[in-house]
């Protein structure tokens, strides 16, 4: 069997000579942040990073949240945290995606220092040539630190990634 | 009347990938009804309602149960339920069914699972949709690389080798080459399997895209007793479970801490006391290999860390005390919702002692799961025994 091109109804052959319809939808979203994600995402956009704490229990939550996961209480006090934190867990991407970064790369999960949750972000200052190497490298305790991107627009990619110390 | 719920019919089509696929969704899932039925003994009239499985907007389709329906060939007023918990889509059928048939709402339930992997041209970008899309899909994480956290966390912290992984995924190959409806076997070269995607997953340790379809007859007890022509398999227990959505929410990478708790559970309700005594045969829902350890330990077959050994000791076989993936699992075949609903298809026919893959001697009693969401957030688990011996 060949190919067919696709004829002026949208309608071909795929290489085994059965019938499929070729359907593209192109369709573009608002995604509201809403009040809690919006200020957290201002934060990042001034070099800043803030989390929420809880006035119940104090835990502390990065990216920010408006309610408490551990006593399900109502958040509203916010503190400014350092930066910095230790990788708990990491993965080195030598397959990406399409309109994803160019391979390989690293994505980590941070503990920011003071916080109760995980922050997934970059990972950089790691040589990512030798695979075994960088492996060994990012581990669980790893200390990292946040470098800002050099233009920002109140996105997560505002941090540009977490740098090893 | 309320009824214990019981398994009486199973329908599997064969799978294959998405290009391969000569079959329409509604062709394909009519397929999989028609042989479920078959099975089952139980004519189109008998059924009472459908459960159909989907995941909104992975297709050109927004809820494809409204065009499925009609295409199965069912009476007038059968009552259609439409399930779209992505991930757990599948798992979800059966249970749900067997919640229809405790209540006293319905004696026969058809369960229908669909491929859903078939229609995009690029599925990681359909995939990709179903991340945490503000905070962190835009941080270079598709599914896989979401999914190696896992691995890499608990390989760290209980020092599993990458040899651990990759024979554990060879186990599960060759436990497709004697089912026919895996997708991918031992064929699979090697030079393939090895190539690394996301640290510390490779190529031979990911779920291919596959093509199929399953549907099931989940009955009441006492309405199928006296003339199915197949032993009787009964939803002892069943539940689910879900976790925060962002994948930050996790502390701790290297367990699956709310699948302990979706275990006891389910457990409590199906007398399960000592799950690897009490098991014969399990069916877990593993995309990405290495998940078959942290899931063993997360349901309670043996103690956190400990899997690859219990796997090297041949436990995990199919002649092993704890037979695990013995269709090969997701790894090998997985086409959507079909594989979400597959380990329970699988688990009992193995308990009918009609399993299409190799049968565990004896088997009486077997757990299955699903798990959902790029970051594993959502779990089924459903228990089933044989009725009598």
């Amino acid at each position: 069997m060949t190919t067919t091109d696709s004829d002026t109804t949208g309608f071909a052959a795929d290489a085994t000579g059965r019938i499929v319809q070729h359907v593209h939808w192109e369709i573009d979203y608002q995604v509201k942040l809403g009040r809690t994600w919006s200020r957290f995402m201002k934060g990042l956009q001034n070099q800043e990073l803030w989390g929420s704490v809880c006035q119940h229990c104090s835990r502390t939550y990065v990216p920010a949240q408006d309610y408490c996961e551990a006593c399900y209480e109502h958040i509203e006090e916010w503190r400014q945290l350092e930066p910095v934190g230790t990788l708990r867990a990491a993965t080195i991407v030598y397959q990406g995606f399409d309109g994803g970064p160019e391979v390989p790369y690293a994505v980590g999960a941070i503990e920011v220092d003071g916080t109760d949750s995980l922050f997934m972000h970059f990972i950089g200052g790691v040589d990512l040539g030798n695979p075994e190497a960088a492996r060994a490298r990012l581990v669980d305790g790893l200390r990292v630190r946040a470098r800002w991107a050099a233009e920002r627009s109140g996105a997560i990619t505002d941090i540009a990634a977490f740098d090893a110390e | 009347m309320k009824s214990h719920a019981v398994v009486s019919g199973v329908g599997i089509t064969p799978a294959t990938s998405p290009r391969r696929q000569p079959l329409s969704k509604n062709e394909l899932c009519r397929q999989a009804v028609d042989i479920a039925l078959d099975h089952a003994g139980c004519p189109r009239d008998a059924i009472d309602a459908v459960i159909i499985g989907d995941i909104a907007g992975f297709e050109a389709s927004c809820v494809a149960t409204k065009t499925i329906a009609p295409s199965l060939g069912l009476p007038p007023l059968t009552a259609v339920v439409p399930i779209s918990t992505g991930g757990t889509s599948g798992g979800q059928l059966p249970n749900q069914a067997a919640t229809l048939v405790q209540a006293g709402f319905a004696q026969r339930v058809l369960c229908v699972a669909p491929n859903t992997f078939d229609g995009p041209v690029d599925l990681q970008a359909v995939i990709n949709t179903n991340s945490p899309m503000v905070m962190e899909q835009p941080l270079g994480m598709g599914a896989v690389h979401m999914g190696a956290f896992f691995p890499a966390a608990y390989q760290q912290r209980y020092k599993v080798s990458d040899a651990d992984l990759l024979a554990l995924s060879e186990k599960n190959r060759r436990n497709a080459d004697h089912n026919p409806f895996a997708h991918v076997t031992s064929a699979l070269p090697d030079a393939l399997a090895e190539r690394l995607i996301s640290t510390p997953l490779r190529l031979g340790m990911v779920c291919p895209v596959s093509s199929g379809a399953i549907a099931m007859v989940i009955s009441a007890e006492e309405a199928v007793q006296d003339d199915s022509p197949n032993p009787l398999v009964r939803i002892s227990g069943h539940g689910s479970i879900s976790d925060g959505y962002l994948g930050g929410k996790r502390r701790d990478f290297s367990t699956f801490e709310v699948v302990e708790i979706l275990a006891r559970r389910v457990y409590e309700q199906a007398g399960i006391r000592e799950p690897r005594r009490d098991f014969d045969v399990c069916e877990l829902f593993t995309p990405y290999a290495p998940m078959e350890y942290m899931l063993m330990e997360a349901f309670q077959l043996c103690g956190y860390g400990t899997a690859p050994a219990l796997f090297h000791a041949g436990a995990t076989q199919v002649d092993g005390d704890i037979p695990v993936n013995v269709s090969g699992g997701t790894q090998c075949t997985n086409p959507g919702l079909a594989g979400q609903i597959a380990p329970v298809a699988h688990i009992a026919l193995q308990l009918m002692g009609q399993s299409p893959a190799q049968q565990v001697a004896g088997a009486q009693r077997g757990l299955a799961h699903s798990t959902g969401g790029t970051f594993f957030q959502f779990h089924t688990a459903t228990v089933m025994e044989r009725v009598g011996s």
